[in-house]
């Protein structure tokens, strides 16, 4: 075969496969009029969850601030009357944020949680810094049921020692019965 | 008598399509043909190295994304690996196989941005579309795994961050069904095409010996006849109990090492990750996928380079570690750095046009080079 019909040749098979194209659905999608469900997983903007007694799930650990790689998460834990911690203020830059999601593996009380909500865009750079009113939602996120107090040992009005979860009775050391 | 005209200076970039990011050249030319040029790196340089001596281990995970955000899964793989051995943590059979799936398939994605654009630079739009839409499938697949289509964060010390979700190996399994029928379309399209063909061929040339000197590595080595691969060679993770062959250049079109056989070794590569999909999704064990110590990591003293098999050649830490919880220094090696100082070899005599398809051809990605 001659090089010219070669030539030829390509380009006809080359269009041939852009004219197929022409008969099919277009896989794009029109982003502002159609936004399609995400996974579960997706990480975008972090909440902070509640208990199903609508309690702060977070207790100031300082796990999230301490892992996170871009220091962008800062609080001031303080404690309730009963024993129960939380955050004074809660604050995380979202314009440092790079979501990789480390946050909410080390957090221990379910509490910091990714959403798939990632439409955060501002025009002013300092909007991005959101408050503790901000984060905290009133739904529990991905576990809906959890509740760390009733885990925890710890004496809150959740329950005193040997009443929570997967905890036995506290032993009486004065006594010699098994 | 060769007709010369007066030297010009020409600034390709920083800022210029084909570059792929932000790379400089600066061409000593006489009209079209190139008498030298000089890449200029460093414009996304992030101080990667400097910012793993001052987080910890499990902290510069994410950081590891953005050494070559096409391939974030092998970065992430490759990093993971290295504090792994030198810290002798274990890691079940299922991660290891979750990760060499995640890798390949990112392996996948990487090479059909590269033979995409590699045709779009030298003006065939149509197939970067066509790359691009086989690649949002895995992008959806890595969303659905990770929660993320970029930046992937996935892979873990011990293991991998989440368990593969309901129906993964089944989503796998239809993006492979549909990718081979696509894969021959798109060979249909421009890589048999004839004047693609003789676009590419015999040009930008790099000898065996060049390409060994210059350190090349991965895909443009191979490229050049070097039969040198280390998923086969020096076997990491499970690729030892895999069956697959490394492809290299072959004179069956124009020169080995032209830039026609750099993107050819690229669609076989894509063929042989299938092969590996198939082979890991068939003998996906069940068991733990996360290996988890709940306390902070710290190495102990000493120092250890690993080097694995990246979309863009070999992927190297060298990690010096005096026992804290962060190394004392992380040295990356990358296989876009080395693929850019040939730049410079090759370059003199080819016109200003066959610069840009040798650049497409070795697939530098300007935060790989600059870290």
């Amino acid at each position: 075969m001659s090089p010219a019909l070669e030539a030829v040749k390509a380009l006809a098979a080359g269009f041939a496969t852009t004219l197929k194209h022409l008969f099919r659905k277009p896989i794009t999608e029109e982003y502002p009029e159609y936004k399609r469900p995400l996974p579960q997983r997706t990480r975008a903007r972090i909440i902070l969850t509640r208990d199903p007694d609508g309690g702060e799930r977070c207790v100031a650990c300082y796990l999230c601030s301490a892992v996170c790689p871009v220091s962008c998460i800062s609080m001031q834990s303080t404690e309730r009357e009963d024993g129960r911690r939380y955050a004074a203020w809660f604050r995380i830059n979202f314009s440092r944020c790079i979501y990789c999601g480390l946050c909410e593996e080390a957090c221990p009380t379910s509490a910091i949680q990714l959403t798939p909500e990632f439409e955060t865009c501002e025009r002013d750079i300092l909007t991005l810094v959101y408050e503790k009113e901000d984060l905290l939602i009133d739904h529990g996120g991905k576990d809906k049921e959890y509740n760390f107090y009733k885990y925890a040992g710890v004496v809150t009005k959740e329950g005193v020692k040997g009443e929570h979860i997967k905890e036995s009775k506290p032993v009486d050391v004065k006594s010699n019965l098994p | 008598m060769p007709l010369t005209t007066e030297e010009m200076i020409l600034n390709m970039g920083p800022h210029h399509p084909s570059t792929h990011g932000v790379l400089r050249f600066i061409l000593r030319t006489d009209g079209e043909v190139i008498y030298s040029c000089l890449p200029d790196v460093g414009f996304l340089h992030r101080g990667l190295e400097k910012i793993a001596e001052k987080v910890s281990y499990a902290q510069f995970m994410p950081y590891t994304d953005r050494i070559d955000y096409l391939a974030a899964m092998n970065c992430n793989l490759g990093y993971a690996i290295t504090v792994e051995r030198l810290a002798g943590i274990e890691v079940p059979l299922r991660a290891e196989y979750i990760r060499v799936m995640v890798a390949e398939l990112n392996r996948i994605i990487s090479h059909l941005i590269s033979v995409g654009t590699f045709a779009l630079d030298i003006g065939a739009v149509t197939p970067f579309t066509h790359a691009l839409r086989e690649r949002e499938r895995v992008n959806d697949l890595f969303e659905e795994l990770c929660g993320a289509r970029l930046t992937y964060n996935y892979v873990r010390f011990g293991g991998v961050a989440f368990d593969l979700p309901a129906g993964f190996l089944e989503g796998v399994n239809r993006f492979l069904d549909y990718f081979l029928p696509r894969l021959t379309q798109f060979n249909r399209l421009i890589s048999k095409n004839k004047i693609f063909k003789e676009r590419l061929s015999g040009v930008g040339v790099i000898s065996a010996a060049d390409a060994l000197g210059y350190a090349l590595a991965g895909p443009n080595l191979r490229a050049s006849g070097v039969d040198w691969d280390l998923r086969r060679d020096e076997p990491y993770s499970i690729y030892a109990d895999l069956d697959f062959e490394v492809p290299v250049g072959s004179a069956e079109f124009g020169q080995i090492g032209d830039c026609y056989n750099r993107y050819w070794l690229r669609i076989r590569e894509m063929e042989q990750s299938v092969r590996i999909l198939r082979q890991c999704v068939a003998a996906m064990p069940d068991g733990a996928f996360w290996n988890r110590s709940k306390k902070k990591l710290k190495l102990p003293p000493g120092e250890i380079y690993v080097r694995t098999e990246a979309p863009r050649g070999e992927l190297g830490f060298y990690l010096i570690s005096r026992g804290d919880d962060r190394p004392y220094r992380l040295k990356i090696r990358t296989g876009s750095f080395t693929a850019m100082s040939i730049v410079e070899k090759i370059s003199p005599g080819l016109m200003v046009a066959d610069l840009v398809a040798l650049i497409a051809s070795l697939d530098v990605i300007a935060p790989e080079i600059d870290r």
